[in-house]
């Protein structure tokens, strides 16, 4: 019984639950746990703002989260005429992202096959292979925001 | 008492904050009612960047440069706010006069902490208005600016406002409550 348990949790822990989702037509993924849910698009006030990439507010009825501008922080401009707000759960608290369109997907992909960009960035986890493409996984708990040295 | 169990004398007194808001380009912006000393009609509201009114000198500026963004071409129901407290007085140009509205100084949020460059001293906070957002300005940076140190006299070109026209900011605008409790 014990070694049955156990050998779930190994197999739990080499798979990673992922969303792709498409920004300017390119493909990314984030971890499932890091989104807080996917809406249509709303209208975003801007916000005057010397904060990278935060410059609007986006309101859902009582709730109203701030945006991070991932189009621009890419250097590409989001797709489709019915955009998409994907909201990741960064560390400070959710924060909206406008998406392509394009439906999100679930899938699942093997920690093992997991390759590292060729340029350290910190906003990616890895990368995994899907149709012939690399496909980066964002770590959206610390998008955009500052690493934190440890000592 | 109150639906909420509050006695009529205490949801009497509960404080509100009066506020005008208005357009600016894209934006939602709400200003401190307090704050206001007249506004211009659109007759008087065009380019000029320097006006008098009660001896009282306004430099001019379209509010959207003052929050750092482009100024967007003229709009047709742009207006002249002129605001000023103790000796600081400046006008600002904006699109679009929505409306006075009180709302519940509770109602006010703080910006997101996602939100941490000048911009907090720039804005007191947001709340909801009507179907959509409305930031509300920090009077103290609203007035504070560096060039108002250069600001001389009112130039002999300066638009002058006749002191018969002024009204009570609020005078020709609807007021809408939001968020606030009121009592008969």
């Amino acid at each position: 019984m014990l070694r049955g348990q156990r050998k779930q949790t190994v197999e739990r822990a080499v798979t990673w639950s992922v969303i792709v989702f498409f920004v300017g037509g390119r493909a990314l993924a984030a971890r499932t746990e890091e989104v807080g849910g996917i809406r249509p698009w709303a209208d975003a006030m801007p916000v005057p703002s010397r904060t990278p990439s935060v410059n609007a507010l986006i309101r859902y009825g009582e709730e109203v989260l701030p945006v991070f501008d991932l189009a621009g922080f890419l250097k590409v401009r989001v797709q489709g005429g019915a955009p998409l707000c994907l909201i990741a759960k960064r560390r400070d608290g959710r924060i909206a992202l406008r998406i392509d369109a394009e439906m999100p997907r679930l899938v699942t992909v093997e920690a093992d096959a997991l390759t590292q960009p060729a340029e350290p960035d910190s906003n990616v986890l890895g990368l995994f292979l899907a149709e012939g493409k690399e496909v980066p996984i964002y770590s959206l708990v610390n998008l955009g925001l500052p690493t934190i040295q440890t000592a | 008492m109150s639906p909420q169990g509050k006695s009529r004398t205490e949801a009497a007194t509960e404080v509100v904050e009066r506020l005008l808001v208005v357009t600016s380009g894209p934006m939602n912006v709400a200003l401190a009612a307090p704050l206001i000393e007249d506004i211009l009609p659109p007759e008087e509201s065009g380019a000029a960047m320097v006006v008098t009114d009660h001896e009282v000198t306004y430099r001019v500026s379209d509010l959207a440069s003052r929050l750092g963004q482009a100024p967007a071409p003229k709009a047709p129901d742009s207006r002249v706010v002129l605001c000023g407290s103790g000796d600081r007085h400046r006008g600002f140009r904006v699109d679009r006069l929505l409306g006075h509205t009180d709302v519940d100084p509770r109602h006010i949020h703080p910006l997101p902490p996602h939100f941490t460059g000048e911009e907090r001293a720039w804005f007191k906070g947001f709340f909801l208005f009507r179907d959509t957002i409305a930031l509300l300005v920090n009077p103290d940076w609203l007035l504070n600016h560096e060039t108002d140190a250069e600001t001389p006299g009112a130039p002999a070109d300066a638009k002058r406002i006749a002191a018969s026209r002024l009204i009570h900011p609020g005078a020709a605008l609807e007021l809408e409550v939001v968020n606030a409790e009121r009592t008969a």
